[in-house]
């Protein structure tokens, strides 16, 4: 068990800065994803943590320890790789038992000869023992004796997980272990990995690019763009309040909707008349913070020009008057609105966020000034 | 099959038989030589099978004329040596130039590739200066030595390293493998097709190598299989050719069966997924 501190950590490979001086705490046993676009240097985080990288400046600490220099066997971390990265000559049972033996058997332990010993035949009979138990904790037991070539996508990523588990290590370092999955395994695999965590209470430190895993299986998201960390809370806050506008563009499907703005002295807020005195900045509103509307009485409206149809959710994808998109969610039971339909969209006021031109949150509350 | 492609098929084999019965010819030669008594060697009829053979005469003589056991013993010993030290340098080597990021590693390669472009009849004189002043000529080191830096090994089982994915060397350090056990324990495993390849180049370049022992070693009880035979025709049998090309066909044999093996080893490979 142990909490990992990051401390201003930063990366450059050769002219390109990867990360600018990260700071992240993350307590013991917490669940927590690192989430951003591809090059956001995510993965580099956690390459640094693990110590397969060495950061340009900053500290990791494990545990309240520094372990800078600590290579990554003495880390005391797992890592489960986005290809697995089974080893493709050993069977299943042997991939599981590689970090048990290389950790408990001495070199002559592990020789072939060192097989005969005495003390390396009672250490390896209690490895097997325990890779059978985290077989049969995963339910891969009948998979023991097969090669990763003969696997399913699904099985490999479960051995993969048997190997990481099966040292009990102080944390769980992914790197997008789900990200070679079908769309429905990916699903089932992240109940799985969630319930792993919950049963064995030790830190994850999972790397996603896919916001829904974040959002599903995490306790807190750290949410990264441009090497930097935008946002670090709880999935309902990441999403309900938003503290930088690239945050609220990334997390939530279908994408939040953003409008340009003018503010202002008094707070009030113009959609349609954006005159270039005034405060220019972001609205932006959830698709379910929005209702189609009479075409009179709304601040805003258009055309409606798509409507996706989910089943249990109607996405209406609405051209406003001055040419930008909004998506707007409408229950499937009430009226159906249809393509071509000129509409109001009316909002509601208390989940309307607004972003200052440097993309940070403006706190506050926003009176929208209606009509057109 | 139409008639085309049957006449082009026909073609391409006739084409690719021909080349084969070209290549294949001289070892015709030296079988049916070899069981071929004295007489009929020379004899104006070409005979593919001789009408008395001379079997057992030519290879019980060719054992008894020269110490072709001997000769045998000490090319599988040197050639065994000399791959399996070869192996043993080559693939740390290749494994640091593939994988490790340190600096030179770029004009490290680049000698690696330099080496490449250097016969080694060309540096056979220093070499052979500096074994003097060692003391190892004529010997089995003199044999081996020079050629356990193999830079077409080093350079072969890198560009086969530069394929197997960075994320298992990574998760082989993450389960507390040492560098050089993520060499042997992961890394070998792993280049078996590429090592069999390198083994075949490596095993009939030095069985078959003539230049060096020749260079190296003097008493006879040092000689590897082609001195053996030059020793073989001047000294033992005169120009008796009916033994020579029975000596020969029992030392292209070894190769042959090697070969044979290792083919089947080449072609299956050993399927490189469960990676991804």
């Amino acid at each position: 068990m142990a909490g990992v501190n990051i401390r201003s950590v930063a990366k450059t490979f050769g002219e390109t800065q990867v990360l600018k001086g990260v700071d992240l705490d993350i307590r013991d046993g917490e669940f927590i994803s690192l989430v951003g676009p591809s090059g956001c240097g995510k993965s580099t985080l956690l390459r640094i943590i693990a110590g397969l990288e060495q950061q340009s400046d900053g500290n990791i600490l494990l545990d309240g320890t520094v372990v800078d220099r600590m290579r990554p066997r003495d880390r005391d971390l797992a890592m489960v790789f986005q290809s697995y990265a089974l080893y493709p000559h050993l069977t299943v049972a042997e991939n599981i038992a590689v970090p048990l033996l290389m950790r408990r058997l001495n070199t002559t332990e592990r020789s072939l000869v060192g097989g005969l010993l005495p003390s390396g035949r009672a250490k390896r009979e209690e490895i097997a023992e325990e890779v059978a138990k985290v077989c049969d904790a995963l339910s891969i037991s009948m998979l023991k004796d097969r090669k990763p070539a003969a696997l399913s996508g699904g099985q490999r990523q479960r051995v993969a997980l048997a190997r990481a588990m099966v040292r009990k290590p102080s944390a769980f370092l992914m790197d997008e272990p789900l990200s070679n999955l079908d769309a429905k395994m990916r699903v089932q695999a992240r109940g799985e990995i969630a319930a792993l965590h919950r049963q064995l209470g030790s830190t994850f430190i999972y790397v996603t690019h896919d916001q829904a895993e974040a959002m599903t299986m995490s306790d807190r998201i750290a949410v990264m763009m441009g090497g930097e960390i935008l946002q670090v809370d709880t999935p309902d806050q990441i999403y309900q309040m938003p503290q930088d506008l690239r945050v609220a563009e990334f997390i939530g499907s279908p994408k939040i909707n953003v409008l340009q703005a003018a503010m202002s002295e008094n707070g009030a807020l113009s959609l349609t008349s954006i005159d270039t005195a005034s405060n220019p900045v972001h609205a932006a509103f959830r698709p379910e913070a929005a209702r189609l509307a009479g075409e009179v009485e709304a601040p805003l409206g258009g055309t409606i020009h798509h409507i996706e149809n989910l089943g249990a959710d109607l996405f209406v994808q609405v051209t406003t008057v001055n040419g930008d998109l909004v998506i707007v969610r409408c229950d499937p039971a009430g009226i159906r609105p249809a393509i071509g339909d000129k509409v109001g969209i009316r909002l509601d006021e208390t989940r309307l966020h607004v972003f200052g031109s440097d993309n940070r949150r403006i706190a506050g509350a926003f009176r929208l000034e209606g009509g057109r | 099959m139409t008639a085309r492609s049957f006449a082009t098929s026909a073609f391409r084999h006739a084409a690719l038989l021909s080349i084969a019965t070209f290549a294949l010819l001289p070892f015709a030669v030296m079988v049916s030589t070899s069981i071929k008594p004295a007489n009929e060697i020379f004899s104006d009829t070409v005979r593919w099978w001789p009408q008395k053979p001379a079997i057992i005469e030519n290879y019980s003589e060719a054992f008894s004329a020269a110490p072709l056991l001997l000769y045998l013993v000490n090319g599988v010993v040197v050639t065994a040596a000399i791959f399996f030290l070869q192996v043993l340098v080559a693939l740390p080597a290749a494994y640091a130039l593939a994988k490790l990021r340190f600096f030179g590693r770029h004009v490290a390669f680049g000698f690696v590739l330099f080496c490449l472009l250097i016969p080694y009849q060309a540096i056979a004189v220093p070499l052979f200066i500096l074994l003097y002043y060692v003391g190892l000529l004529d010997s089995y080191s003199a044999l081996v030595l020079p050629f356990i830096i193999s830079v077409f090994g080093i350079f072969l089982m890198r560009q086969f390293f530069m394929g197997v994915p960075d994320d298992l060397v990574d998760a082989a350090r993450m389960d507390g493998m040492s560098e050089l056990s993520i060499v042997w324990r992961v890394m070998l495993p792993a280049a078996v097709p590429a090592l069999t390849a390198f083994g075949v180049f490596s095993v009939v370049a030095h069985w078959n190598d003539y230049f060096w022992p020749l260079v190296a070693v003097s008493s006879d009880s040092y000689f590897t299989p082609p001195l053996g035979i030059m020793a073989f025709r001047n000294a033992e049998a005169g120009n008796d050719f009916g033994p020579l090309m029975a000596a020969a066909t029992i030392i292209v044999a070894p190769l042959l069966a090697l070969f044979l093996l290792a083919q089947r080893r080449f072609i299956e490979g050993i399927a490189f997924t469960g990676i991804k």
